[in-house]
This record gives C-alpha cells, sequence and structure tokens, in this order.
C-alpha cells in the first residue's frame, strides 16, 4: 500500500493504452490502408502510408452509377432508428411483464421466447420470406422494420436481468402512492434501467446496421440499398474488386456507430442513484 | 403455373393473422396471396411491362448493364426494367429464397449452375421463341446444347468461356523457361515447366499452384487419360485414377515445384486479390479463361492462357462453354419480352459495344468479329484462346455430376488433407471413392 | 389492484411480443420442423421422408462429426477467454480515472466492425504466416505458425476474432457495474472493508444477474456463430473442416447443396442441444444468482 496514487494510475493508464493498442491495430490498418494508392495497400506494410491518396474516398462516394454512397447511409441510418425506437420500446415492456407482473404462463412464454433465438435464423428465413411476400411487403423496408417492434428475445433478457436487480420496495412505495402499473412502468423502472435501455439502443443500431442478410434477402432496389450492401458493390469474386473504396466506406461506416456510442456511454458512466427515491 | 407449396398456404395464414391485427399499414396486403401470373399470361400484348433483372458482377459490369438497359428502354418504351444487382455474395441464398416463395426476378443471369434449376423446373423453356425472338444462328452448338434439357433451350450464353490455365508470362522470362505451346504440352512438359520455374526463381516462387483441388483440372485429367468423372448415372473412373491424380501432385509437392498447402490455404487462387500468379510468386493456376481480366488488371506482369496439358487419350478439353446464361423464371407474366430483351443482349450491335466482354467473350460469331476491331490485347489473349480451346477439344462435353458441388468440396477436402499430410493418398482415395458412391446412390434413388 | 387486472396488465405489456410471436416467429419455427421430416431442395416442393435426415445425421455424415467437434471446441474455449477478459476490461474501465470514454471507445471500436467484409482482409494481416501477430512473437524468439491456414491452428485465429470483439459483453458488464448503488461501496469503506472483500462481498453478488444474461447468450451465440467462420474460412470452413463451425455448415448443407430438409433437421437437433445447456443453467441459477427483487 505504500505505491503513491498518482504512479498506480499512471501504470493502469500504461496498461489500458497497451492493451488499447493490441487491441487497434487492425483498425488502424485499416484506415491507414483506405488513404493508400491500390497498389500499394497489400504490398505496403508500414501503417504509416508513405503516400497519400484520397481516390478511394471518392470513387466509393460516388463512383457507382446513378447512385451516391450517401443514400446507403441515409437508408442505413433510417432503418437503425427505428429499430433502435421499436426494439427499445417493445423490449422493455415485454421485459418488464416478465419482471415484475405475476400472470399465468409466464415461464412457458418466457421459456418459449428464449426458444426462438435458439433456433438458427437460417432455416427460418424461407418460411419467413415468404410470409413477408404475401403481404407483398418484399422490397420495402417493412420486413426489417415492423418485426422490431414486437420485442426481440436478447433485449427482453437483458432488461429483465436489469429489472430484477432493482429493490421490489421501490415498486411497492410507488403502488402505495397510487401509481398503476404503467405509471410505474414509465416513471420507476424505465429511468432506473436507463443503462440497460442504452445498452439495448447501442446493440440494436449495430446489429441492424450490420445485418447484410437480412438487408440482401429483402432489399433489392439499388436505392434501397444500405451500407452493408452498398460495400458488397464493390467486391466481384471473379476480379475487379475495388478493395481501396471498400476499405474507405468501412472507414466512413463506423463513424455513425461510432457517434451513437459516444453520445450513450455517459449513461454508463453515471452510476444511478437508487437511494433518492427510496427516500 | 404459379408454384403453390404446402408450406405456402401454412405460412399465408400468419400472415394474414398479421394484417388483422392492424400492422400491415399498406392497402395492397390483401392481394398478396391471388395468383398474379395466370391472369395476365393471358393477355395480349401489355402496354406497360414491368421487368426484373438479377445479375452478379463487378462495378464494371453493373455500368455497362445499366447502360444497356437504358438503351434497350430506349428502342422498346413500353418495357421498363428493374436492375436488381449485387456482388456474388449471397446472390444464390437470395434467387433460392426467391424461387422458393415465387417470386423470382423475370430475368436471371446463371452459371454454370445452370442445370440444378432446370431440373427443378424453375427456369422458363425458351423453345418456343427460339428462331424469331431469340436469334440463335451465329452461336456454336456447342454452347446451345449446354443451355439444353429434354429437346428444350433454357438460357442464353451471355459470354464464352473455357477452363484455362492462366500463367504469368513474365516469370517463364525470368526463369529463362520457354513458355510451352498449349496445342501439344503434355502433363510431362507441365511438370518441367513447374520444376524449372521453382528451382531457377529460388525459395518463395512456385512454378504452379496446387491444382489437385481443382475440379475442372481434375475432370480434364480424367478426359486426357481416356477417363470421364461421370455419365449416365455412372461414375466413369475408378480409384486408381484418384491415386495417379494426387501422386502426380504429391511428387511436384515433394520437389517443391507447387504451392505448399497452408500458403495456398491463406492465398487462394480463386481470389484474384490473394492470388499469388498476380504477386508474381506462382507461375501457373487454374481459373476460367475470361477471368483474365481481372487478374490483368492488378499485376503489371504479362498474363496469359493455355490449355490443359494432354494425356495418352489426347487433351481432354471440353468444346467452349457458357460463362454464363441470361434465363427467365418459369413464373414469369411476360416471357415475350424476356424473349426480346434476351436476344438485345446477344444481338444488338450497339448493345453489344456497350458490353464489351464484361462477361467473357460475345457468344455471338458475328458480334464477335464487329467487335474484334476495338479489341484490347487482354481481348485478343482471350479471343484467341477460345479459338486454340475449339480447335484443340476431343472431350465430348462435361456432363455435370448430379451433385456437383457436393463433388467440388469433396476434391478440395481429399486434397487439403493430402496435401496438409493428415490422410495418405491412398486412405484418401479410398475415402474420396466411397463419398463419391455415396452422392451417386442418393442421385440414383 | 384485483388479481385479473394483474393479469391483464402482464399480457398488456407481453402484447408486442405475442403478436410477433404468433404472426412472424411461430409459423417459420413449426415449418422448419415440418421440414426437417422432409426432402427440400428450396425449388421443388418438399416431400415427406419420416425421420430419415436425423437417422443420416446420426450414422452417415462424415462431415458433421468434424464440425461438431470443431464447434465444441469453440464454445468451450472462447465463452470462458470472451467472458474472462470483458469483465476485466469492464473493471478495469470501472475505476474513476480520467479519459475514460476514450478507453471505453477504443475497446468497442473492433466490435463496431462486426461482421464487416473488411475483417476477413484484416485478419489476414495480422494472422498470417508473416502477419503482425507472428512478427510479434519473432521477436521474443518464437516461430508462430500459420494461424488461418493451418488445420490446426486454424480455429484459434476464429477464436481470437470473438474474443477481439469482445465489445458488447463488456458494455453489458459496465452497465451492471453501473447499476450497483454506489452508497454500498461508502458504507463498506466505512466499516473498513478492502477491495478484494468489497468485490467478492459486493460486486460479484450483485452482478450476477448480468454474469447470468452474459453467460447465457453467449453461450446461445457462439453455438450459433457463423459470420466469423465464414469470413474467415471463405465461406468454405477449411482448410480440413477445421473452421467448419455447425451454423455454417447447416448453411452449405442448406443454400450450397440445396438440402434444407437435412439443415432444418441439423437445426433442430441444435436447438435441442442448446435447450439443455440453457436449462441446466437456469436450473443452477437458483444457486448462484442473487436478485435484489428477491425472487429466484
Amino acid at each position: 500500500m505504500t505505491i503513491p496514487k498518482n504512479v498506480k494510475n499512471g501504470l493502469l493508464h500504461l496498461l489500458i493504452l497497451a492493451l488499447g493498442a493490441l487491441m487497434l491495430y487492425p483498425v488502424l490498418w485499416l484506415i491507414s490502408s483506405s488513404f493508400k494508392p491500390t497498389t500499394m495497400i497489400f504490398t505496403d506494410k508500414n501503417l504509416w502510408p508513405s503516400s497519400f491518396t484520397l481516390e478511394h474516398y471518392k470513387s466509393g462516394w460516388s463512383g457507382l452509377r446513378n447512385i451516391q454512397f450517401g443514400n446507403f447511409f441515409v437508408n442505413s441510418i433510417m432503418l437503425c432508428v427505428i429499430a433502435v425506437f421499436g426494439v427499445v420500446l417493445s423490449s422493455s415492456m415485454a421485459a418488464f411483464a416478465f419482471a415484475r407482473i405475476d400472470f399465468p404462463l409466464k415461464k412457458l412464454w418466457f421459456a418459449l421466447m428464449l426458444g426462438t433465438i435458439m433456433l438458427p435464423g437460417h432455416v427460418t428465413l424461407i418460411p419467413q420470406y415468404i410470409i413477408f411476400h404475401e403481404l407483398d411487403w418484399v422490397d420495402t423496408f417493412l420486413p426489417l422494420t415492423v418485426p422490431k417492434f414486437f420485442a426481440e428475445a436478447f433485449y427482453v433478457f437483458l432488461i429483465v436481468q436489469f429489472i430484477r436487480g432493482i429493490p421490489k420496495e421501490l415498486d411497492e412505495s410507488a403502488k402505495i402512492d397510487g401509481a398503476g402499473w404503467f405509471m410505474l412502468f414509465f416513471r420507476i423502472i424505465l429511468p432506473l434501467c436507463t443503462p440497460a435501455l442504452v445498452t439495448a439502443a447501442i446493440f440494436t443500431f449495430l446489429g441492424t446496421w450490420d445485418d447484410f442478410f437480412g438487408q440482401l434477402i429483402y432489399l433489392s432496389d439499388i436505392k434501397k440499398f444500405t451500407v452493408p450492401l452498398g460495400l458488397r458493390l464493390f467486391l466481384d469474386s471473379s476480379g475487379n474488386s475495388n478493395w481501396g473504396a471498400v476499405f474507405a466506406m468501412s472507414v466512413l461506416s463506423i463513424v455513425p456507430s461510432l457517434l451513437i456510442f459516444f453520445a450513450g456511454q455517459r449513461y454508463f458512466t453515471q452510476g444511478i442513484a437508487t437511494s433518492g427515491l427510496k427516500g | 403455373m404459379l408454384r403453390k407449396k404446402p408450406l405456402f398456404a401454412a405460412l399465408a395464414t400468419c400472415a394474414l393473422l398479421l394484417s388483422a391485427c392492424g400492422n400491415a399499414n399498406d392497402s395492397k396486403s390483401g392481394s398478396g396471396a391471388a395468383s398474379p401470373s395466370a391472369s395476365a399470361k393471358a393477355s395480349e400484348k401489355p402496354s406497360n411491362v414491368e421487368l426484373r433483372m438479377a445479375w452478379w458482377g463487378s462495378q464494371e459490369r453493373h455500368d455497362k448493364t445499366l447502360a444497356a438497359i437504358e438503351l434497350f428502354e430506349k428502342q422498346n418504351p413500353n418495357i421498363k426494367i428493374t436492375a436488381e444487382y449485387s456482388g456474388m455474395d449471397g446472390y444464390f441464398d437470395k434467387l433460392n429464397t426467391q424461387i422458393a416463395a415465387g417470386n423470382a426476378p423475370d430475368l436471371i443471369q446463371m452459371g454454370g449452375n445452370i442445370m440444378e434449376y432446370v431440373g427443378r423446373n424453375a427456369l422458363l423453356d425458351l423453345q418456343p421463341y427460339v428462331g424469331n425472338a431469340i436469334r440463335l444462328e451465329d452461336f456454336d452448338q456447342s454452347l446451345i446444347n449446354e443451355a439444353t434439357a429434354d429437346g428444350k433451350l433454357y438460357g442464353v450464353t451471355l459470354g464464352v468461356s473455357q477452363t484455362a490455365l492462366l500463367f504469368n508470362a513474365t516469370m517463364f522470362n525470368k526463369a529463362g523457361v520457354p513458355v510451352p505451346n498449349g496445342e501439344s504440352w503434355t502433363f510431362d512438359d507441365f511438370k518441367n515447366s513447374a520444376l524449372q520455374i521453382s528451382e531457377k526463381l529460388g525459395k518463395g516462387f512456385y512454378g504452379s499452384y496446387d491444382l489437385s483441388s481443382d475440379n475442372a483440372s481434375f475432370t480434364t485429367y480424367l478426359a486426357a487419360h481416356g477417363k470421364e468423372l461421370y455419365r449416365s448415372g455412372e461414375l466413369k473412373f475408378d480409384k486408381q485414377d484418384v491415386v495417379n491424380w494426387f501422386s502426380m501432385w504429391d511428387e511436384l509437392r515433394q520437389a517443391g515445384a507447387i504451392v505448399p498447402a497452408e500458403v495456398q490455404v491463406a492465398n487462394p487462387p480463386d481470389a484474384v486479390d490473394k492470388s499469388l500468379i498476380v504477386k508474381g510468386q506462382v507461375a501457373i493456376q487454374g481459373a476460367s479463361a475470361s477471368q483474365i481480366f481481372g487478374y490483368q488488371a492488378l499485376t503489371e506482369d504479362q498474363l496469359g492462357l493455355l490449355p490443359n496439358p494432354a494425356g495418352p487419350a489426347g487433351n481432354g478439353m471440353s468444346p467452349p462453354v457458357s460463362g454464363q446464361f441470361i434465363t427467365s423464371y418459369e413464373g414469369t407474366k411476360y416471357p415475350e419480352e424476356v424473349a426480346k430483351f434476351m436476344d438485345f443482349m446477344v444481338n444488338d450491335p450497339e448493345a453489344a459495344v456497350i458490353l464489351g466482354s464484361t462477361r467473357g467473350v460475345p457468344p455471338s460469331a458475328k458480334i464477335r468479329d464487329a467487335l474484334s476491331a476495338e479489341s484490347t490485347p487482354v481481348d485478343k489473349i482471350l479471343y484467341d484462346y477460345i479459338s486454340l480451346a475449339t480447335k484443340i477439344s476431343t472431350g465430348n462435353g462435361y456432363e455435370h455430376f448430379p451433385y456437383d458441388n457436393e463433388f467440388i468440396k469433396l476434391l478440395k477436402l481429399t486434397s487439403e488433407k493430402i496435401a496438409f499430410g493428415a490422410a495418405s493418398i491412398d486412405s484418401a482415395s479410398e475415402e474420396f471413392m466411397t463419398e463419391m458412391q455415396k452422392m451417386l446412390a442418393r442421385a440414383n434413388q | 389492484m384485483g388479481k385479473y387486472k394483474t393479469y391483464l396488465a402482464g399480457y398488456a405489456f407481453l402484447l408486442p411480443w405475442l403478436i410477433g410471436f404468433f404472426a412472424l416467429t411461430l409459423g417459420p419455427i413449426i415449418a422448419s420442423l415440418y421440414l426437417s421430416f422432409t426432402k427440400y431442395d428450396l425449388l421443388t416442393s418438399p416431400e415427406w421422408i419420416g425421420t430419415k435426415n436425423y437417422v443420416s445425421m446420426f450414422t452417415d455424415d462424415y462431415r458433421l462429426k468434424d464440425s461438431i467437434w470443431v464447434t465444441m471446441k469453440y464454445v468451450f474455449l472462447s465463452v470462458p477467454v470472451r467472458l474472462s477478459f470483458a469483465l476485466a476490461i469492464a473493471m478495469l474501465l470501472n475505476q474513476g480515472l480520467r479519459l475514460l470514454n476514450l478507453y471505453r471507445t477504443i475497446y468497442y471500436i473492433p466490435s463496431l466492425l462486426g461482421g464487416s467484409v473488411a475483417i476477413s482482409v484484416l485478419w489476414k494481416q495480422v494472422f498470417d504466416k508473416e502477419g503482425v501477430f507472428n512478427q510479434g512473437l519473432a521477436m521474443v524468439g518464437i516461430e508462430g505458425p500459420a494461424w488461418i491456414s493451418s488445420p490446426s491452428y486454424a480455429i484459434y485465429s476464429l477464436i481470437g476474432l470473438s474474443v477481439w470483439q469482445f465489445g458488447s459483453v463488456m458494455i453489458i458488464f459496465l452497465a451492471g457495474l453501473k447499476q450497483i448503488p454506489t452508497e454500498l461501496y461508502e458504507a463498506a469503506t466505512v466499516d473498513g472493508a478492502g477491495k478484494v472483500r468489497q468485490f467478492a462481498k459486493i460486486t460479484m453478488p450483485l452482478l450476477t444477474p448480468v454474469l447470468f444474461f452474459n453467460l447465457t447468450i453467449t453461450l446461445i451465440q457462439s453455438f450459433q456463430t457463423f459470420t466469423k467462420a465464414f469470413i474467415i474460412s471463405g465461406g468454405s470452413g477449411g482448410p480440413i473442416n477445421s473452421t467448419l463451425l455447425y451454423s455454417l455448415y447447416l448453411y452449405i448443407k442448406g443454400f450450397t447443396f440445396l438440402d434444407m430438409g437435412y439443415a432444418s433437421a441439423m437445426a433442430w437437433v441444435l436447438l435441442f442441444i442448446i435447450a439443455i445447456i440453457t436449462g441446466l443453467l437456469f436450473l443452477s441459477s437458483r444457486y448462484w444468482v442473487f436478485y435484489s427483487d428477491g425472487g429466484k
């Protein structure tokens, strides 16, 4: 216990940074490659490019006929925002029911819900497509957004765990004050599990942003294409892959998620003071 | 005509349930269950036709195809074509899903797997349009045969190609090894070239990729030795042929003439940007001839094309094949317009100029001649190769194994087991034969 | 509040999920169960063949054995490493240090790349025979193997990728740590409890609901890992099936070999395995998971 606090902190910083550098190396390589001339991408091993070019950003952004990469960003962001709203609202509702309310068949529903995520998605893909086709929703954003309003098991489970971490006395005191279930949910439980909700929001954003297969199957019109689909347009198995553009646009595609993360993370940094409510 | 499945009915109920719940905010949802095709097909000359066309490819192909579509729409103001293009990733997954749901595009670009779809009645019979809407007079018969089953045509070739050995001429020169004469070279010549190149250029350079996993090379090898992979429900080779094949490659491997297994997995030849031929480290690899464009674009070295080497029974190469087809979904509402567009893609001189060789060598001889004035050096290598392959081919056409994809994976697995030393040639070949027989039994059931 | 009013409230909150379950999820799940008893090639109608798919899974599939072995290795190595790494980093980042926002972001960035196409190239740069990782090893005199392209090591590069993208697990731990009321620590400090004791008596117990969640979900997801193996092996699961995770093999069967009936049977067997493991976890949870709401 004789180590001075600032030395200990210095060592901690050093450790975090060293590990962080390891974590970041591949990403730095990606960023650096996006600025290298095509011929150097796979030959020049230096992290700091010996010659810079913005060519990949230009060709990636506006190199496709009739469409700009920006369109893909707009579509992706729109999908993600709707998804975040839908998932957080519907999943927290379901989670509240499971965690706090007693009703018949509760255990059965919960088990079934978890069961739905144990079946690999590849085998339900086609039946699901048939449903959306029957609804005439194919090649619209509906198959990618509407289901988000029906709660997702992963997030329900996550939020359940957090709600169960909140002492029940809070409910009781609220009920004594005459609050109904809806009041309890919106006024007490939701604010108290903000970290879980923000977590769910960030994951939903990322998951939707990244969902190549779903978007590939349901979207056909290039005007509706999203970022993952747009990125694949630069790749061709039989040759002529524009890796420079892929890297450049991949770098750009991290930015929105990064901003969301940055904005959301202050909710992890502030502890939730439950005491104030109790008193 | 519409392919209704039992699966369909049950799931439609789910869909109805959903729309009943008031979440279907579009008014069209109720009409989804009605069969759209039957009524529309009967009507004559529709005034406003909308077709969907799906293809995969590079940015260049997208641009050129879109330009060709625009031209077609100008010539035919009553037809509008919606383009549905993507990279190769997931193309067939999506297509299969669409076919399963009865929602496939009217025009579909297909590869060598066309017969899988023909066999399952997923494609439109084009025979009624041949000779009127679709003109194939300038096509080689072999290209037509390839898309024909039971006397019916199911696809029109968009580009001619052929399996080939892609070689790095600059490396041959550097090593002082003469480029072989494709018309006459044999497996012994191949071995010698590979050995010499790796020997002269030293560590890290190889005469050839390990082609023992390459299904096209394997099947031509069989044909060059008087055998065949498969015909009419039977395997036409035996274990000894497999052992010979892998032994030949093992010999080269021991001599350091071909790429070692670990390096090959890390730099697979079929991924253009990872291929070591582009980096000037490997002199020979297998490829489809029309792929030369992609490889050449990534290197300063001079690339060229050679046929597979000849064996005792001659060269064993099949006549040139279609690299790609345009086909139509069996459930299309507008077969006539579809046929018209297919003809446009292969016979319209203006479209030919726009499309160039983005899908391989144009199949129509007339178009080929018209284009030859503007051909690039790489075009010329490809055109010359196709002519050579036409001339020397001896095989009587490759008959696809019923489970082609599984065979390709099995060959690769067997090759890797031997190359990594996980199994002996004999036991791996034995296992290969057993699995092939099992698949055959499944197919003949 | 009356009993029935409570029931009604429960179902009202559950309603969105119930609608989705019956309208969108249940049908396809039943369909896949039905398909698992058929021969279904996607392009033609399914044909009933009884339990044949299940029988041949257990008697006649040489790839499946490889695939199950690879998956077990992947799950039982990657899950503990990923979880403990994530927890350790979350604890490290939960010390009131400066620049924490920056650090958290640094550790989360790899996860932002998710299943991006760029990963295949990135990972090769790092774990190739001449890659950065081996260059590092060379500095301390070790000659590293070809991590991605050797059948004996490829699975470790896959596990490495899974650990590298530990961000989401870390975030959940962080959120869990933040939910622990600070006054508990304050009180403990007043009572003279040291850091270790605080960790054992306050942090761990109160973190168990989140730990339980992470364990369960990471297990379920690891059994179904697909994208990582697909990207790293270029869709082949090679070399020599060494990265042929169960879900990848299922995909190849269903979509490449067009044997969706068999793939569906595989999916139901996997569901069965995961359900048993998850069930056991839930049973065990009453002995080690502590909920502040007093429930079990």
